[in-house]
């Protein structure tokens, strides 16, 4: 498998194959720093508008770094730190529903309502990296790059979001 | 990679490896022993539930264009930029003049002219829907239970399968073959410039051939019925090259092995064949054939290898379920399969 040929942002198939490749994953990002879904979708266009504006100052290795540094910073202007909320979509049948125990989906939806509260605690920087990983199936070093760290201390923090997490729940 | 971990608070990336799949059979014994594993376990299977709002990258994109269509055609036209939040920023992209953008106004005002033009001459009052439709961005989407054949610029052909969505520029189709797909379609593509399908799990490019491109969820799978079919990773790191009678999947990003065609695509001849699909998959075509929702209980692992037809649901489901020992009973909208 050959490393395809790299191409300036400024040319337009190349900006359109790059916003095919990245614009769910930022979309997702500000999702989890607590955008809602519209806001989410409206600042990752807000991003890749400021890619094309910046298209000649950015090395196309260097995009998805860029990427979710502008919608982190349009993130940061736009809201004001307050109480993180993020509201998940529920599977409308959840896997095992008719394992023959009829208080499964009851028991199913109260977790989940927990565990959307309790992922909506954890430390901001956590809380990305965990859904980056569950939610977006990023590696941690793919997660890494995104967010110009290490791969270690992506997995201190997926590590120290569990850890968290199972905390938050038992007092949730 | 450590051997011997003991609990969680000494080894402060042991779940993050627990989770990659990066632990040796040593280390898992232990933390299976550990005392919040049980907890940990049921945590993540609850997060499986949850899912993120929907967004579609091509619908996301089609806004994109026309913001920066409208914001290029402001700056052209010597308005003030008033989209920009900062002065610096506005500054920034007034000054800015890369051919590109130029090229982008000058086609844009041309077309705006044109547009002017024909409305006065024919008596037409939607300016807007002219331009729109002149050439700019074509889009074509089917409903459940739908199969539309369309004809491209050159005489290429797409028959998309249900609730999948094709869009292209007839404008820019000379220079750029290039079509964005959501959901299934088969592709006849005339010889001529590189022919490019762009899915969000990954890219399919071609000079001249026939070929299937299922891309839902995380999966997208490329069969080359004919001549020879080029797949690129979505993030452009990986490429594999598809002869007559082979296919690959990308799953979540990453490429497959390449295999022998496991099925010739029959879909848009009335019926759905599978060879060793998952049941999941299975049903999954039979909603969007016939716009029902199909209640199942716990489907597993098992697999299904034969066909359903398209014109009768209760044939349909008679077809799969038989073989695969389900009973199941339609109810309106709704079939529910035990």
């Amino acid at each position: 498998m050959e490393p395809l040929p790299q191409k300036n942002i400024c040319h337009e198939p190349t900006y359109r194959e790059l916003f095919y490749a990245h614009a769910r994953h930022v979309r997702n990002f500000l999702f989890y720093k607590g955008a809602s879904a519209t806001e989410a979708e409206d600042l990752a266009q807000e991003t890749f508008l400021r890619l094309w504006r910046d298209c000649a100052k950015v090395p196309v290795e260097k995009v998805k770094g860029y990427l979710f540094a502008v919608a982190g910073n349009l993130f940061l202007d736009e809201k004001k730190h307050g109480q993180v909320v993020l509201r998940f979509q529920r599977q409308a049948q959840p896997a095992e529903a008719a394992d023959g125990n009829p208080h499964f989906d009851l028991e199913t939806r109260e977790l989940q309502d927990r565990l959307e509260k309790a992922i909506a605690q954890l430390p901001e920087n956590q809380r990305i990296v965990f859904l980056m990983n569950r939610m977006d199936k990023m590696t941690y070093a793919q997660i890494a790059e995104h967010l110009d760290l290490s791969v270690k201390a992506i997995e201190k923090r997926m590590h120290q979001a569990l850890v968290e997490l199972r905390q938050i729940l038992r007092n949730i | 990679m450590e051997n011997l971990p003991v609990n969680d608070d000494n080894d402060d990336t042991l779940l993050a490896r627990w989770l990659a799949g990066e632990l040796t059979p040593e280390a898992l014994d232990a933390l299976r022993n550990l005392e919040g594993y049980p907890e940990y376990v049921e945590m993540l299977d609850a997060l499986e539930g949850l899912s993120l709002p929907d967004f579609s990258p091509t619908l996301a994109w089609q806004k994109l264009a026309s913001q920066l269509a409208v914001r290029q055609s402001a700056v052209g036209s010597g308005q003030e930029e008033t989209v920009e939040a900062t002065p610096e920023a506005a500054q920034t992209e007034a000054g800015k003049s890369t051919p590109i953008i130029a090229e982008i106004r000058n086609r844009k005002s041309e077309m705006r002219w044109l547009a002017i033009a024909a409305a006065v001459l024919l008596g037409v009052v939607g300016i807007w829907w002219f331009t729109g439709g002149m050439g700019e961005d074509q889009s074509i989407a089917t409903k459940a239970g739908e199969q539309r054949e369309v004809k491209l610029p050159d005489g290429s052909e797409a028959t998309l399968n249900a609730l999948s969505s094709l869009d292209f520029s007839p404008k820019t189709w000379g220079d750029d073959r290039y079509v964005l797909l959501e959901g299934e379609a088969f592709f006849k593509a005339k010889k001529g410039k590189t022919f490019t399908v762009r899915t969000e799990q990954g890219t399919v490019q071609v000079v001249g051939t026939m070929f299937n491109v299922y891309a839902r969820d995380e999966e997208l799978e490329v069969k080359c019925t004919e001549g020879r079919v080029q797949v690129i990773n979505p993030e452009s790191t990986e490429r594999v090259l598809l002869k007559k009678g082979e296919q690959v999947t990308v799953l979540n990003g990453r490429m497959q092995d390449r295999l022998g065609l496991n099925f010739y695509p029959a879909w848009f001849k009335g019926e759905s064949a599978f060879r060793s699909a998952p049941l999941e998959r299975v049903f999954g075509e039979m909603e969007r054939q016939y716009g029902v929702l199909v209640l199942t209980d716990s489907l597993g692992e098992r697999t299904f290898s034969g066909k359903f037809v398209h014109q009768d649901l209760k044939k349909a489901l008679k077809m799969v379920c038989d073989p695969m020992r389900l009973k199941y009973e339609v109810r309106g909208d709704t079939v529910r399969v035990f």
